[in-house]
């Protein structure tokens, strides 16, 4: 009925090829990884979902790509489980994340200016480099944490989590 | 809470839960990229007390193509802290808000940024109203959110359309005496001649007869010529939905409005005084009155007005008249209904001159209607009762149109005008 004139801008072309990288990297790693260690069955599943992935970008499906990341965390926790490189599942999670993350920017009904696409890739990269850094920190550090510290750790992070939203709400007055 | 966050959450507690039951610690670093995630967005969401955000519309009406579209500009300006995702999401219209309706921009905003946001709205006759437009503010993950209404407030009428009727030779019975178009059928100070007579003191030299003068000689001779005066007409409207149809998204009414419009113009553009009164659910009126600021308020009445039902007083005779002198040309825009007859007899007991332009609508309706022998039988008995009904009414004094909307007005209202001074003439002219 009406037409948006300002434009989505040349930073389309590129949301979608990073989209297609990370879950590239997402889905063939680990796919590699398994087939590897001898438990190539489990790739299959991880493509279904990489297909499905790729079908939501089509479609416009928001929910499916929820589905699509719970897919990728049940089954490299499944690959962590069965001692495939914790490091490789890692990154897949993150790229998985990052795809997932962009699939919604793409869906994404209203146009976006040049300044908010840069900044919101920015701010994956970041979120992706911290995530990575993190996680190979300790691995590299050998840091071997006992489970009852690590379950401690956890419980702490998911207060602090809903500590933290919290805080922003009750900072930005009631969010939706 | 997001569906975003929401998943992210579940996610994680998914995790959480696998490693305890599973007593594998390990699972837990799959839940550090979602962690990071989280925490970045979080931490860039925008604090309450550093938003300052305005907004300002602005409205155009462009015509491509003859088809009325406003061209609106919504711009939000940041005066407060960077704001790192600025949804703007705006409804087109102030009464309606489905999904459908509605266009938006996703943006970064710096202290003293700007964007604008640009759209095309197709639109009809009437009033476009815009109070606020949203803004939603969040991370730049769009984790979590918070809507501000920000006051944009804008407003644009968009008058009907209107048929370019040019001049039309108005004969009414009688004008105001103020300067106007209309010969007066008396000697005054216009352009054509109108004769001649003995010279008196204080006549310009510059209107002798000199011809005159030199075949009488001793006496003096001056030409008149006649006066030009303004005529006064009253627009009454019939915006009843019972005699209202519709085909198609087509409107009867709109025609009517348009009829209206256009020879409204017309009469104020030839120095006419005009005046307007539309009869529906409610009356409408615009007192008498020249000039732009007069068609201005006329466009916009007539850009307003809805066909709506009037309740218990249907007929057109409750008419209050008072607006109108009884030296007025009355011109009615009216379909028609069973009793409207009783309306022109009260016009002729208040020594009203009137005119109908009656849009038929058995013709509006034609097309639509069954090609089977039942409905065109019903269709020519309407067609007849309405032409009885046009004849009594042309025969209470009454210039009568009778008008088939899909063609042009003007050769119809030109023949019709030319003839109205002529007193006790009356007949119906019928479009086709």
């Amino acid at each position: 009925m009406c037409v948006a004139v300002v434009k989505a801008g040349q930073f389309m072309a590129r949301r979608q090829v990073l989209f297609l990288i990370s879950l590239a990297v997402a889905g063939l790693i680990p796919s590699v990884s398994f087939a590897l260690s001898g438990q190539w069955p489990f790739a299959i599943p991880l493509l279904v979902f990489i297909g499905l992935m790729l079908y939501s970008n089509r479609s416009s499906k928001p929910l499916l790509a929820h589905i699509c990341l719970a897919g990728f965390s049940i089954i490299f926790a499944i690959g962590v489980v069965l001692n495939t490189s914790l490091v490789v599942m890692v990154i897949a999670m993150a790229a998985g994340l990052a795809s997932w993350d962009l699939v919604q920017e793409i869906q994404s009904k209203s146009p976006t200016t040049l300044k908010y696409e840069r900044y919101h890739l920015q701010y994956l990269g970041i979120a992706f480099g911290m995530g990575l850094l993190g996680v190979g920190a300790f691995h590299w550090l050998q840091i071997r944490l006992p489970f009852g510290v690590m379950l401690a750790l956890g419980i702490i992070m998911l207060v602090s989590i809903n500590q933290f939203i919290t805080y922003i709400q009750k900072r930005t007055g009631s969010p939706s | 809470m997001k569906s975003k966050l929401r998943t992210l959450i579940m996610i994680i507690l998914g995790l959480f839960l696998a490693a305890l039951f599973l007593q594998r610690g390990e699972l837990l670093w799959l839940a550090f990229p979602f962690l990071a995630y989280i925490t970045v967005g979080l931490i860039k969401y925008p604090a309450q007390d550093t938003i300052n955000l305005r907004a300002n519309r602005q409205l155009h009406q462009i015509n491509p193509h003859g088809r009325p579209k406003i061209e609106v500009e919504v711009t939000i300006r940041n005066q407060g802290g960077g704001l790192p995702c600025v949804e703007v999401i705006d409804s087109q219209m102030e009464d309606v808000k489905d999904d459908e309706s509605k266009v938006g921009l996703t943006a970064s905003l710096s202290k003293g940024d700007e964007v604008s946001m640009k759209y095309l709205l197709p639109v009809k006759r009437g009033q476009y109203t815009w109070k606020s437009t949203l803004v939603r503010l969040s991370d730049p993950f769009r984790l979590l959110s918070s809507d501000l209404d920000i006051p944009a407030p804008a407003e644009l009428s968009i008058h009907p359309e209107r048929e370019n009727l040019l001049r039309l030779p108005l004969r009414p019975h009688h004008t105001l005496h103020a300067p106007g178009p209309i010969p007066a059928s008396r000697a005054g100070s216009g352009t054509d001649f109108w004769g001649v007579r003995l010279y008196q003191t204080g006549d310009s030299l510059r209107w002798l007869d000199w011809r005159l003068n030199a075949r009488y000689p001793g006496q003096f001779f001056t030409r008149e010529f006649e006066q030009e005066e303004a005529a006064d007409i009253g627009l009454i409207l019939d915006a009843r939905s019972e005699t209202d149809q519709l085909v198609g998204g087509e409107s009867l009414f709109d025609y009517s409005v348009r009829a209206a419009a256009s020879l409204g113009e017309s009469f104020i553009h030839q120095g006419n005084r005009v005046s307007l009164l539309v009869f529906g659910q409610r009356i409408w009126r615009v007192f008498p009155g020249y000039g732009k600021h007069q068609l201005h308020r006329i466009l916009d009445t007539l850009s307003v007005t809805r066909a709506s039902s009037p309740g218990r007083l249907l007929g057109l005779h409750y008419l209050p008249l008072e607006m109108f002198s009884n030296r007025s040309l009355l011109i009615v825009f009216s379909p028609l209904a069973r009793a409207d007859r009783l309306f022109f007899l009260r016009l002729l007991a208040g020594d009203y001159q009137s005119m109908l332009i009656s849009p038929d609508p058995y013709d509006f309706i034609f097309p639509t209607l069954p090609k089977d022998g039942d409905s065109q039988r019903g269709y020519l008995l309407a067609r007849i009762e309405r032409r009885i009904q046009l004849q009594s009414i042309a025969r209470l004094k009454v210039r009568v149109i009778d008008w088939q909307v899909r063609q042009p007005l003007l050769p119809l209202v030109r023949n019709a005008l030319g003839h109205v001074r002529g007193r006790g003439e009356s007949r119906a002219i019928y479009g086709a």
